[in-house]
């Protein structure tokens, strides 16, 4: 269950390779607005997201940062990754700065596990994650989205 | 988009931050800036009129959650299907109206 889950979920992500940002707010737009909702959403959605960032930064070490927040404009948990041409502060706990970013925005209510399991994973595998430089240098997204599953095991 | 409806969302998303912080930090991560977080509070209940925030209060202390999303003209509150009549002039969210059976808050989600 929870690894054809996390598959699907990444199946469905929106891939942003080589992306340019000059600080972490506008990575996180740039991330929501890869999830190709409605103009009012896409500004719900992003006053969530810093909301949170807000509150204590995402950057979980190692070049990761996980931005997420649920939101009630959201039917279902939604995730962009965006790997930066050049690291931006994110205010992460080791200071050092983020190469990958993973945006996830679920619904307040359904896919309430779904959202933890990732988050979870992202979380307990971004030391992996962040050593796998195949990862930071693969320019086709299917091979991107393939050597993410290998690394989740999924 | 209705202002007070706009604000009651933030609140309850703001709300459920509050709850998943222990979830949050079970995960790995840290979360101290509880200050801002109140601040923030307290700036969207400013601007919340009385009997709106009272309202949700109410509702909160009763379900859970007082603003539910509307799916496919399901409340996913209570999972009534809403009278046609009071669909149509509310999909694009431009009043606070709640369900006529469980009395939660409604946002149109689609």
């Amino acid at each position: 269950m929870e690894i054809s889950t996390i598959k699907k979920i990444l199946e469905n992500a929106k891939i942003m390779l080589d992306i340019e940002a000059s600080d972490k707010f506008q990575i996180i737009n740039k991330l929501v607005h890869a999830l190709n909702t409605s103009k009012d959403k896409e500004e719900m959605l992003n006053n969530a997201v810093i909301q949170r960032e807000k509150i204590g930064s995402t950057g979980i070490g190692n070049g990761i940062a996980i931005p997420h927040t649920r939101s009630m404009v959201v039917k279902n948990l939604m995730v962009s990754i965006g790997r930066l041409v050049k690291p931006i502060d994110f205010g992460a706990l080791d200071k050092k700065p983020v190469r990958l970013v993973f945006l996830l925005v679920a619904p307040p209510y359904a896919s309430k596990r779904e959202y933890l399991i990732l988050l979870g994973k992202i979380a307990e595998t971004f030391n992996e994650i962040s050593a796998d430089e195949k990862l930071f240098s693969i320019s086709d997204e299917k091979e991107f989205k393939a050597e993410l599953s290998k690394l989740f095991g999924v | 988009m209705d202002k007070q409806l706009l604000l009651l969302i933030s609140l309850q998303e703001l709300d459920i931050l509050r709850k998943d912080r222990i979830k949050e930090e079970e995960v790995g991560f840290e979360i101290g800036n509880i200050k801002k977080m109140e601040e923030a509070r307290e700036s969207i209940v400013s601007q919340l009129k009385d009997h709106i925030y009272r309202k949700y209060t109410r509702l909160t202390k009763r379900y859970g959650s007082a603003v539910v999303p509307v799916v496919n003209n399901i409340c996913q509150g209570c999972y009534l299907l809403l009278p046609t009549q009071m669909i149509s002039p509310d999909q694009e969210n431009l009043s606070v109206i709640t369900c006529p059976n469980c009395g939660r808050i409604l946002y149109w989600i689609d």
